[in-house]
């Protein structure tokens, strides 16, 4: 925007991030660990690749930032992965994503190459599903349905009691049931 | 669809096979894992098609592309999107995330606070016309329909950074950044202007201000005293003092007031 060259990972007096160095490794490290998860989950999300690479790094951004609480995770993938999901959806609801329209022309779509729009694998039928929801449950379903969680583990990464998360399920599953009723 | 009601678990979950690639699991659970997918075929596949994944991944986004995003992510985090569709009723301000200005930069005009070395600048690009006005601190604009703003600063010494808009009915909307601490910003000879042009909604007045402090400050401290202070205007933007709040004695205030169209 300006043209003003700025060096990575530039170290500011007071910044309680990490230094330059450290960052650098550090970032490597989770490019090579987490990168393809993180981009995924966005791409899947948004289905945008060039959103969801600017996602990627807003996620990434957030655990450079959170730097010593995210080390502490017992599950550095999932602390990303959860993130990632809420910070998507949260995009997608400022967009007031039409859905709907998107998935309409993705059906249309695979008329043509795939054989139908009754071809869906279960991510894309859980996608395709998550407009008709409020976002916890939209989040709910992603973790248990696509990232094969289970309701343990869903609850405890959402912070919400097991029969919580299996209720939203349950709502989550009669919305689908309606949906592809004739 | 997996049955909520009579949960089963052949297989080991994609999540759990994602981590067992990153090596995030103790040997108990990789001893597990490993004695599973020596019998499954399915997650065998599965791990592989993972492996292949993070291959293309770093074919198509190289990590010089990567380390310079999440640097620039981190550096000056994107406006929060819940304003780019704000409903006028909110009377927020809402981004326009994509049609970014193209801004040449210059020397001047800016406008310094006295005695200090921190500037700041408000351009705004007109809907009409490619004409681009330069708004001093301190003043009040009129805005036409679709007319777009964007924030710059200039700081010669390390600073943190906050913007918040508000509006007439006290709602305030943080710009940079959407929640938590200050955006600690590197000094700069140059004029850098932070992401995206903003773009307001809804009708009345809004007042945009940007806060440059040496010592770091929250955000939602920020928030509150900006509400303070519009309670203190009774609602009168054109009134509203300097929001005060803990972030060290040199905080510098830039503020404009805008008439929304």
């Amino acid at each position: 925007m300006t043209g003003r060259q700025t060096p990575i990972f530039q170290v500011i007096a007071g910044d309680k991030g990490l230094a330059a160095t450290d960052a650098r490794a550090s970032l490597r490290e989770l490019y090579e660990k987490y990168g393809a998860s993180v981009f995924r989950r966005c791409s899947y999300i948004l289905k945008d690749r060039g959103k969801a690479e600017d996602a990627m790094q807003d996620v990434f951004a957030k655990a450079l930032t959170h730097h010593a609480s995210f080390r502490a995770e017992s599950s550095p993938l999932t602390w990303l992965i959860k993130i990632a999901t809420h910070h998507c959806l949260n995009l997608l609801r400022a967009e007031r994503a039409g859905w709907h329209a998107r998935f309409e022309r993705e059906a249309r779509a695979r008329q043509v190459g795939e054989g139908g729009p009754q071809v869906f694998e279960m991510r894309e039928l859980v996608a395709h599903m998550l407009s008709l929801v409020d976002q916890e449950t939209q989040a709910v379903a992603i973790h248990y349905h696509v990232d094969e969680m289970t309701l343990d583990e869903v609850a405890a990464l959402l912070g919400r009691s097991v029969p919580t998360v299996r209720k939203r399920l349950q709502e989550f599953a009669a919305v689908c049931g309606k949906e592809f009723s004739p | 669809m997996r049955n909520v009601e009579t949960e089963s678990r052949d297989h080991v979950g994609e999540l759990s096979l994602r981590r067992f690639r990153a090596g995030e699991f103790f040997p108990d659970r990789c001893a597990e894992v490993e004695q599973h997918l020596g019998a499954c075929d399915i997650c065998r596949t599965k791990l592989r098609g993972l492996v292949e994944e993070q291959r293309d991944f770093e074919r198509e986004i190289p990590f010089e592309r990567f380390a310079g995003g999440v640097e620039r992510a981190r550096r000056v985090p994107r406006p929060h999107p819940r304003r780019l569709w704000a409903t006028s009723a909110a009377g927020v301000v809402a981004a326009a995330a994509v049609a970014l200005f193209l801004v040449r930069t210059s020397p001047a005009p800016h406008n310094r606070s006295k005695g200090s070395s921190v500037e700041a600048t408000l351009r705004v690009a007109s809907a009409q016309t490619s004409v681009q006005r330069i708004v001093p601190p301190g003043s009040q604009e009129e805005l036409l329909p679709g007319d777009r703003v964007r924030l710059g600063y200039r700081s010669a010494d390390a600073r943190y950074l906050a913007a918040v808009s508000v509006d007439d009915k006290g709602d305030v909307t943080p710009l940079y950044p959407e929640s938590g601490p200050a955006l600690a910003v590197a000094p700069t000879r140059e004029t850098v202007f932070l992401p995206d042009s903003l773009e307001f909604t809804g009708a009345g007045r809004e007042r945009i201000l940007l806060f440059l402090a040496r010592t770091p400050f929250d955000l939602e401290a920020t928030r509150q005293a900006v509400r303070a202070a519009h309670e203190k205007a009774n609602g009168d933007l054109g009134a509203l003092a300097p929001p005060v709040f803990a972030a060290g004695a040199d905080l510098q205030t830039f503020s404009w007031l805008f008439r929304k169209p």
